[in-house]
């Protein structure tokens, strides 16, 4: 009905003209004293015959709203629609020039950031082997920068598989001590330089993750504790049954930062002091603690340190 | 001697890679020409082939599957790609292993040791170190004195293998400390001295007084005269 009451307000100007021209009838014919029902009896026809016709617009009206709302564009009736409807294939067409074009330089980015990923892994890989061989300060320094380099391009291919429709999430059962010992043992020259005690023991969990994915967020979490702690030391244990903590007695968090952390670019206080902070490394580990279904959240005191908590337990889910 | 064929366009990785080989007597020929690959495979005969996925001119996949049609010589894949696409693909091309760059020297060693002591000497001891008449053997990480065979404890034996490999060289206990954190024994500076220690009195009662010497604030050396 409310279809209805739209196309009588469409079609007004025709109403309203017959009920002037009915109006005009009857009045000259009441002028010159004619019997009202020869006026009356043509006017009901002409009702009549008008209804028949307008049902039938009706139809056609609403067949072409139903074609409309389905974005199909129905034959033009007339010189304005055609009008129209030439400015609306042209709009079509360059929506879909622009969304193909923006779609492709999308994948050529997406491609060229992947090659460089690869590339730069190159120079890095032959500057870690010859740095090796060189047991001094220096080298050390450099191999430690040269390790957080290394982390940066990770963090780039991280960030680029994460939304990639081709992103593959091998689920399995891992003993988690397996995915813990690399990622220290990545961070062991930075650890060594600056003293830091390592406190850490066997955990002897297995947890139902990707290894790759759950790789990134510990060594990310590592990362942070070595930069944001410059002396004391760094724990990783299990607080709870399932829930890896990751402890450190670094500058710790600002109570105002904390419950943002994990939003992207978001640096805080510590991160404006380190310039070199982007603020993306925690917000991906939220994101892919997400994706697997691990939980993580952040436990700070300025001044005293950090605790990062991540939650892997999960619903018991049936296997069929 | 080992012979050991380096397939890698990069040079600071083809260079690296025979330096910490060449460290561990094993001769190492880095290819000259991207196009005759498996001639010069021919002609050297190595014992274990060091290859890149990415060269020029033909890929190592190619050459992987050409070297297989006539030899089971050993073949290691060095790759910036981790994906387990290119890890399968390699393996499925008759690769023995696999590994993503960047990687460490002790990693490197490890891997063309194992595949070396698989293909061609399952028992002998073939990997070892000698210093002022003792042998280090990476097979059962004992170390051979006057006829002795004595045990040694986990890290006792690799600060040994450290000090050994840099025999005459100052090594830094940073550097010492580096290596035990490869092997996932994360020690501290104390614990790194206590463990010096022990391994002293072991050296000691077997006979090999003052092997190691303290140079005082910087490191350690062994002195093979």
């Amino acid at each position: 009905m409310n279809l209805f009451s739209r196309y009588l307000r469409s079609r007004i100007k025709v109403i309203i003209s017959y009920i002037v021209v009915a109006g005009i009838f009857a009045s000259s014919y009441l002028l010159f004293d004619m019997p009202s029902i020869a006026v009356l009896y043509p006017l009901c026809m002409s009702l009549a015959a008008g209804i028949i016709v307008m049902m039938i617009d009706f139809i056609f009206f609403r067949s072409r709203h139903e074609k409309l709302i389905n974005e199909e564009i129905p034959a033009p009736k007339d010189q304005i629609e055609e009008d129209y409807q030439l400015i609306i294939e042209k709009l079509k067409e360059e929506a879909k020039f622009s969304q193909m074009k923006a779609s492709e330089d999308y994948n050529n980015m997406i491609e060229y950031y992947t090659v460089w990923a690869h590339q730069i892994k190159t120079p890095i890989a032959a500057m870690r082997l010859n740095l090796q061989s060189e047991d001094s300060e220096s080298a050390r320094r450099l191999m430690g920068d040269l390790g957080r380099i290394e982390a940066y391009v990770e963090m780039v291919l991280t960030f680029l598989r994460l939304d990639s429709n081709s992103t593959d999430y091998l689920i399995k059962e891992y003993d988690l001590d397996e995915i813990i010992r690399p990622a220290i043992r990545k961070y062991s020259k930075e650890f060594i330089l600056k003293k830091l005690k390592l406190e850490y023991e066997p955990v002897d969990f297995k947890v139902l993750t990707d290894s790759k994915w759950l790789s990134f967020i510990i060594e990310q979490i590592i990362s942070n504790s070595v930069k944001y702690t410059s002396e004391g030391y760094v724990k990783i244990y299990m607080s709870n049954p399932g829930v890896l903590c990751i402890e450190d007695s670094g500058i710790g968090i600002r109570e105002e930062d904390l419950p943002r952390i994990f939003e992207n670019g978001y640096t805080g206080f510590n991160g404006r002091e380190d310039k070199r902070a982007s603020g993306i490394g925690l917000y991906l580990c939220k994101r892919i603690a997400d994706n697997l279904g691990h939980k993580i959240s952040a436990e700070s005191t300025q001044g005293v340190g950090t605790k990062i908590y991540l939650d892997m337990n999960r619903k018991e889910i049936g296997i069929e | 001697m080992y012979k050991i064929y380096v397939v890698e366009d990069d040079k600071g990785i083809a260079d690296g890679i025979s330096q910490c080989l060449s460290a561990w007597e094993m001769e190492v020929a880095i290819v000259s020409d991207f196009r005759n690959v498996l001639g010069e495979i021919k002609e050297l005969e190595p014992h274990l082939i060091i290859m890149d996925i990415t060269l020029p001119y033909m890929g190592g996949y190619h050459w992987c599957q050409e070297i297989r049609k006539t030899s089971n010589v050993p073949i290691i894949f060095i790759s910036s790609a981790t994906d387990n696409m290119n890890i399968i693909m390699a393996m499925n091309m008759g690769a023995d292993d696999y590994i993503p760059k960047p990687f460490d020297q002790s990693i490197l060693i490890a891997k063309v040791q194992a595949l070396l002591r698989r293909a061609y000497d399952f028992n002998q001891g073939s990997f070892s170190l000698t210093a002022g008449g003792a042998v280090l053997n990476t097979n059962d990480n004992t170390l051979t004195f006057n006829g002795n065979k004595i045990e040694l404890a986990r890290n006792e034996y690799k600060i040994l293998l450290v000090l050994m490999q840099n025999k005459n060289k100052v090594v830094s206990r940073e550097k010492l400390m580096e290596a035990l954190w490869e092997t996932d024994s994360f020690v501290d500076e104390n614990t790194l001295t206590v463990n010096v220690g022990r391994l002293r009195k072991t050296l000691e009662s077997a006979g090999l007084k003052d092997f190691i010497k303290t140079k005082f604030g910087v490191g350690y050396i062994l002195e093979d005269e």
